[in-house]
């Protein structure tokens, strides 16, 4: 027989299953392939399988619905499985007819559990996409991504705690690293740059990234069109070549396969087109419309001692990171004896994907945690019900199980409801997932790692059913028992009413309810904290005023960038021209801006009066007028002032965490610091002390230093305009400035309050905030309704018991009373366990605050009392229905 | 042990398996009720009937060897269990007899029987 004519495997596997055992069932298989045969030699091969499904359906359904056999018949014993799946589906019609009686509890149920099937199976896909597939590159384990660290900071073994420490590379270092490592198959050094492309269209300013040849090698991609670099594209003084984005090649060049050989020009210099990565193909997020090899200038460099460059690396096959970090430790000794200056320096390997979800995945986990709980709350409510009903079929199971009934059969039975319920609740769950998938990826903050990874397919379907199935299970599994363990003696002697067994089932219920209140607890503290969280960040004193502060990054073309004179001759022709806009209070230019960009903390002598010290500080270029423009006090001292030129003393302000971290006690003017790269060795004399700023509201603000824009100029400035006109207003006139000097200089104008507004230490928290604002919501309705049902429930129990009270002269304020206690020490009890688990997590949770601790004290206590007012609100209507129960009708049912 | 009673599909079923004598395999009998009565039955539903009328002993089957295409699978033949061995032969025969002995005398309702 040709494997052609073999039918599909699953549905054969699936009829194996189910047809009898022994001779019987196999020569049912072998009919069915016979006819798969004939069928196949007269149809097409589609056909023929869908006829040998509709087969095999037909088949299943006959053998497993039919009523189970009568015991008395032929004597053989269908085979245990077969016999199983008829019982289930024997019970599944009684639970279906059962669910239809009661459509408002069967919608509610359904609805509960398709959100929480859905809210977990949707947030699975998003953690399945981002923390657990390997990343999208061939062999991805063998990725890493190489720094340079301080061990004395890091330890030898950097982990992703560390990520703060460690350094970006020097060229001339990744160099030797490449030559020296024999872990390394093959790595590649890259840095994201902006790039102005111009030439027949409009000037645009797209995100690039630098690379040396062996990064695309070294993950492995293959060109869409033409090819990638090779390492002679690496050597100095090889033509200039760029290789395009997909995306780009798309937008600009309308997928054209005749872009190969054409030149383009790229912040003014030709590059010539070699080829075009593939479509989809990602690597570090934004900067990847195109990729070009770096410049000769930037090759020859010799400056070790600051790096730009993250390095990127494919182990060699059967090579472990540990291995390969032991070789690179060694590495880095043999480094420090031929330059004895990096003898501290180390090499941390960190393998790729740990990098690349660092940030999310405390996030991840914590929210997938969530629904969770949020799920468990559910389940516990569809138990508690399915318990009420439970106990009102209890006559009718001990009667069954007196005339001999099996245990387990009734068991099942019992289960097969709730289990029907978490399957259709499961489907409803995905149609949620499927849903809400996209949107919710959308609204993560400053967008998640591999966010184009994440999506549905078979194996988050086959997640959502077995989460559906285990909901069912677990919500249907303590009904049951319970159901079961009720003597049959017992049930049948008592009338129904409540009684000992009465109360051991309210016990339960009460357990499902502190169950509930304290995981609504857990959550709600949690979305308590994050608001709490936020609101402490918006309350930070940024040092800035950043009201009417306009801001557009300036990058201009190559031409001006010599980093001298040229580069100061486009500022000075640049600020003569935004002198002349009117409405403008005041403007400066800086290197760096505060909540946007720029970062530059350059290896930095600090003359202190018992010694030198050698660090690193963070340093930007600023022109005169700045501090006045940001709004920042000037502590001592003075301000730059035009007369900071190149030829005039060298000079820094600094802030007041400087002044403070290396002359505490002293006056700091006057004081000296050197920057011993790019040739400003020069000791510059500190003139100002300014107010700290922060550059992040998440983070303390840190020393810093500022240089004269005219003494080192950098290429790329941030233009700050402090004007009442608004962003929208300016625009105009600030392009047409800028323009009026080159018109190839592209040109974004914002507020620095949007800026502020939607920059990742904001964006988090007010997600989570959202996020978690929904998911205690809900939880907390659920709890708060559970506790509403339950005291229902037992108020109509014991009616009679309170109606003999109210007989016997009890007032109706006791027995609400009576209701009222009983539904605050549930939440009470809920509320302590709820402490205790939020303590445990508060380490978890930790990491995700901003200035409040995981115990927050108001936070907690608010919630408690929420919870403990909702739990009045809850029980009060049972308990105004208890109080009026009316003696003579309950003493007359008796 | 009683006479068990035969319901009409059964009896098609049965009357198949005397027909094909020989050839009394699933699949022929599936053509056979076919061909001869316009029923076109689901192979579960002959699956389950041919399980049935074993139970009451009605019809036994015999292995035969795979024929190529079966993947392997054995082959089951089927036939009607006689009166020397058991009920089935005698359980049409009975069928018969009492379905005559109603039609007797309806001719002038229903009209000659086809041949």
């Amino acid at each position: 027989m040709t494997d052609e004519s073999r039918p599909p495997r699953l549905a054969e596997l699936l009829l194996a299953r189910f047809v009898p055992p022994g001779i019987s069932g196999r020569s049912i298989l072998g009919d069915a392939r016979e006819e798969y045969g004939a069928q196949l030699s007269s149809r097409p091969h589609l056909l023929a399988d869908l006829w040998y499904w509709k087969h095999v359906l037909s088949i299943i359904a006959r053998f497993v619905t039919g009523s189970p056999r009568h015991p008395l018949g032929s004597g053989k014993r269908p085979s245990s499985l077969t016999s199983a799946v008829r019982a289930l589906g024997y019970d599944a019609r009684i639970a279906f007819r059962g669910l239809r009686k009661r459509p408002g509890f069967t919608l509610a149920a359904i609805l509960t559990l398709g959100l929480g099937i859905g809210a977990n199976t949707m947030i699975f896909s998003v953690v399945d996409g981002v923390l657990l597939r390997p990343l999208p590159f061939p062999e991805s384990h063998r990725l890493v991504n190489a720094f340079r660290v301080d061990p004395a900071v890091t330890g030898r073994n950097p982990d992703l705690s560390m990520l703060g420490s460690l350094y970006a590379v020097p060229y001339p270092v990744f160099m030797d690293w490449a030559e020296m490592s024999p872990a390394f198959e093959v790595a590649g050094a890259y840095r994201q740059m902006s790039f102005t492309i111009t030439g027949s269209d409009q000037a645009e300013r797209l995100g690039g990234t630098e690379v040396s040849w062996g990064v695309l090698s070294a993950l492995g991609a293959r060109p869409a069109v033409g090819r990638l670099f090779s390492p002679e594209d690496d050597a100095v003084g090889a033509p200039r070549v760029v290789v395009l984005g997909y995306g780009t090649w798309l937008s600009r060049f309308g997928s054209d396969p005749g872009v190969i050989g054409r030149s383009i020009s790229l912040n003014g210099v030709r590059h010539e087109i070699i080829g075009v990565m593939p479509r989809g193909f990602r690597f570090d997020g934004s900067s990847e419309d195109l990729w070009v090899t770096f410049t000769d200038d930037f090759k020859s460099s010799t400056v070790r001692n600051a790096g730009s460059l993250q390095v990127i690396a494919r182990l060699k096959p059967g090579i472990t990171v540990d291995r390969a970090q032991r070789e690179m430790d060694a590495v880095a000794r043999r480094i420090g004896e031929l330059h004895p200056e990096e003898a501290e320096h180390g090499i941390g390997l960190i393998e790729r994907r740990d990098l690349v979800v660092a940030n999310t995945r405390a996030g991840l986990t914590m929210l997938l945690g969530a629904v969770g709980l949020v799920l468990l709350i559910a389940c516990a409510n569809i138990a508690n019900l399915l318990l009420v009903r439970a106990t009102e079929r209890r006559r009718e199971l001990g009667l069954r199980q007196a005339l001999g009934a099996d245990r387990m059969r009734l068991v099942a039975q019992l289960m097969s409801e709730s289990v029907l319920l978490a399957l259709v609740g499961g489907t409803v769950g995905c149609a949620v997932a499927l849903v809400s998938l996209r949107p919710f990826v959308a609204a993560f903050p400053s967008g998640l790692p591999r966010a184009e990874e994440i999506g549905i397919d078979t194996r988050l379907l086959l997640f959502a059913a077995a989460l559906a199935l285990a909901t069912g299970v677990i919500t249907g599994l303590l009904p049951s028992v319970r159901a079961m363990r009720t003597s049959v003696m017992e049930v049948l002697q008592e009338a129904g009413r409540g009684s000992a067994g009465g109360k051991r089932r309210s016990r339960m219920h009460a357990a499902l309810i502190v169950a509930e209140v304290a995981i609504a607890f857990v959550l709600l503290v949690g979305a308590g904290l994050f608001v709490r969280s936020l609101q402490r960040l918006m309350q930070v004193d940024t040092g800035i005023d950043s009201a009417n502060l306009i801001v557009s990054g300036i990058s201009p073309p190559t031409q001006y960038r010599d980093w001298g004179d040229t580069t100061r001759g486009f500022y000075r022709d640049l600020t003569t021209q935004i002198e002349a806009i009117p409405g403008i209070e005041s403007f400066a230019f800086a290197g760096q801006m505060p909540f946007v960009g720029g970062w530059s903390s350059p290896p930095t002598l600090v003359e202190t009066p018992d010694e030198m010290v050698q660090t690193t500080v963070h340093r930007t270029s600023a022109a005169p007028g700045y501090l006045r423009t940001m709004g920042i006090p000037l502590l001592a001292g003075r301000d730059f002032t035009t007369a900071d030129t190149k030829d005039a003393p060298p000079v820094i302000v600094i802030n007041r965490a400087m002044a403070d971290r290396y002359w505490s006690d002293l006056d700091p003017i006057g004081r000296r610091v050197m920057v011993p790269i790019q040739g400003d060795s020069v000791w510059r004399t500190v003139v100002g002390v300014a107010a700290n700023t922060v550059y992040r509201l998440d983070m303390q603000p840190f020393p810093k230093y500022f240089v004269p824009f005219e003494q080192i100029p950098f290429w790329y400035e941030w233009l700050i305009v402090r004007s009442d006109l608004g962003a929208e207003a300016l625009a105009p006139s600030l392009r047409q400035a800028v323009w009026s000097v080159d018109s190839d200089i592209p040109l974004t104008v914002f507020r620095l309050d949007d800026a502020i507004d939607g920059s990742r230490a904001v964006a988090q928290p007010r997600f989570a905030v959202f996020v978690f604002g929904c998911l205690s919501s809900l939880a907390a309705i659920l709890a708060v309704l559970g506790i509403y049902g339950v005291l229902s429930y037992v108020v109509q129990q014991q009616s009679g018991e309170i109606g003999i009270r109210m007989a016997l002269g009890a007032d109706a304020s006791s027995v609400v009373r009576a209701v009222l206690q009983r539904g605050l020490l549930m939440a009470a009890v809920g509320l302590t366990l709820g402490l205790g688990a939020a303590f445990a997590a508060s380490r978890v949770v930790r990491s995700l605050l901003f200035e409040v601790s995981p115990m927050d004290p108001i936070t907690i206590a608010g919630v408690a009392v929420l919870i403990l007012v909702a739990t009045m609100l809850a029980s009060w209507i049972p308990a105004r229905r208890a109080s009026r129960v009316d003696p003579v009708v309950t003493l007359r049912e008796q | 042990m009683p006479a068990a009673s035969l319901g009409e599909f059964e009896q098609l079923v049965l009357l198949a398996i005397l027909q094909l004598e020989d050839e009394g395999f699933a699949l022929s009998i599936l053509r056979e009720l076919d061909r001869r009565a316009g029923r076109r039955v689901s192979r579960g539903a002959l699956y389950k009937t041919l399980e049935r009328l074993e139970d009451k002993k009605f019809v036994r089957w015999q292995v035969e060897e795979p024929t190529p295409g079966r993947g392997g699978h054995p082959r089951r033949r089927f036939t009607v269990t006689s009166p020397v061995t058991h009920y089935g032969v005698a359980a049409l025969q009975r069928a018969r007899d009492a379905l005559f002995r109603f039609w007797k005398g309806l001719d002038g309702v229903l009209g000659e029987p086809m041949p």
